[in-house]
């Protein structure tokens, strides 16, 4: 009788101190995963925000390419990997043209890295090269919306249409009046020396309807 | 009866010595977790610095305009080489950007601060909406110690970054900003990159 409660009492003890010893391990591990799940957030912030800034410079870097260079992106900028202290991501860029749109490009960067990947995308607009040999057409039918620019253009066009094949580029880049006309004259003096005969627009001819006549014919002769 | 009568002294020696090693081991480990979080905390907080002074600077050059209206500042970008030797560029330039001036037009300069004397140190932008005010600066990486930029000239071939941007009746294509800090300095990696702008897209 004495002996078998004195036994029935140690089993009760041991049993308590296991229970107590689970209980405590259990809490420990709720405590520390939440905090090893905290610190795993945390690092995984950083390295996502750290590719995001590379991303931005990314499409920073594709920004200002223009039309030729967009709708064929130099190999420099399709892929790579970032220098130090950022050798750990590396990049990989994809252009495609818009369909339906006029010289819109849609642009996107994967930036991969430390296990995440962060992908940014943006529409990039850059407009197209003209025809500007056949220009004398296209210039007589684009007519005032492009005024003191467009009339130049128009009248230095025919003389080098034979010369060169008449193939200007605009490059679109015209911002604010008074930059755009004065680069017009320089190039207008550029194509009359024998270079490449550019006329440039700037964003307000780009909505004009003569743009839009010159843009509109090579695009219904592809489509 | 003698069963109950308690723990002998081993038996609490031995108690005693296991439950130390235990608590020697949960705190070890507790240390280098926390030592793991206040490091993490650490990297986080410097991404971040290292993400807003960038996307300052983006947003007010992306905001670049050749002139001030007013002829209150043009877009002027000096070579520190060609100064006589100062190690460091500058850049003025108008931005339609939201600035700490809350008004529609600011002349920014940025430029290193070596002067021992002026309360700013490292990369400063001095913000000005007229000439005749007071200009209010800002420091944006005190750590700075160096400062190149570059620029993109407009026409459609050329690639090549010139040291300054003077005189010219058009803005760049675009800006590459480049920070020197000292070596084994805090900055955060991020402003160790080079800040490259689109202007005016």
């Amino acid at each position: 009788m004495t002996f078998s409660f004195s036994e029935s009492r140690r089993g009760f003890v041991l049993l308590e101190a296991v229970v107590a010893l689970a209980i405590i391990g259990l809490v420990a591990i709720a405590l520390l995963s939440t905090t090893s799940s905290q610190l795993r957030t945390a690092s995984k912030a950083t390295v996502l925000l750290t590719a995001r800034s590379l991303a931005e410079d990314r499409i920073a870097a594709i920004r200002f390419l223009n039309y030729d260079d967009l709708s064929r992106l130099p190999d420099s900028l399709v892929a790579g990997r970032f220098p130090p202290p950022f050798d750990a991501f590396e990049w990989t860029t994809v252009v495609e043209e818009m369909e339906d749109e006029y010289d819109l490009f849609g642009a996107e960067v994967v930036v991969n890295g430390l296990g995440e990947s962060f992908p940014l995308r943006t529409l990039v607009h850059a407009p197209r090269p003209v025809l500007t040999g056949g220009a004398t057409e296209a210039g007589r039918r684009g007519g005032e919306p492009a005024v003191g620019r467009g009339g130049r253009g128009g009248d230095a066009a025919p003389g080098r249409g034979g010369r060169d094949g008449g193939f200007g580029r605009d490059t679109g880049a015209g911002r604010g009046g008074d930059a755009g006309r004065g680069r017009g004259g320089a190039q207008v003096g550029r194509g009359g020396r024998g270079g490449g005969g550019r006329i440039e627009s700037n964003e307000a001819a780009a909505v004009s309807p003569a743009m839009t006549a010159v843009r509109t014919t090579p695009a219904s002769g592809v489509r | 009866m003698r069963m109950r009568a308690g723990f002998t002294l081993i038996e609490v020696l031995v108690g005693l010595s296991v439950s130390a090693l235990a608590l020697t081991a949960g705190f070890a480990a507790l240390s280098f977790v926390a030592d793991r979080a206040s490091q993490a905390e650490a990297a986080t907080v410097s991404a971040l610095e290292g993400v807003a002074a960038r996307e300052l600077l983006v947003e007010w050059l992306t905001g670049a305009r050749l002139r001030a209206p007013g002829n209150t500042g043009s877009f002027q970008g000096t070579d520190g080489e060609a100064r006589g030797g100062m190690p460091d560029d500058q850049l003025m330039f108008p931005t339609t950007a939201r600035t700490p001036l809350h008004v529609r037009n600011t002349v920014v300069r940025l430029y290193i601060d070596r002067d021992d004397e002026t309360p700013e140190t490292g990369l400063v932008a001095e913000l000005t909406e007229r000439i005749q005010d007071e200009p209010r600066r800002f420091e944006l990486v005190p750590q700075a110690i160096g400062l190149d930029i570059h620029y993109l000239p407009e026409a459609a071939d050329a690639f090549e970054w010139l040291p300054d941007w003077l005189g010219r009746n058009q803005l760049p294509r675009a800006v590459e900003l480049v920070l020197h800090v000292a070596p084994g300095d805090t900055v955060p990696p991020l402003l160790r990159y080079p800040i490259r702008v689109a202007l005016g897209r």
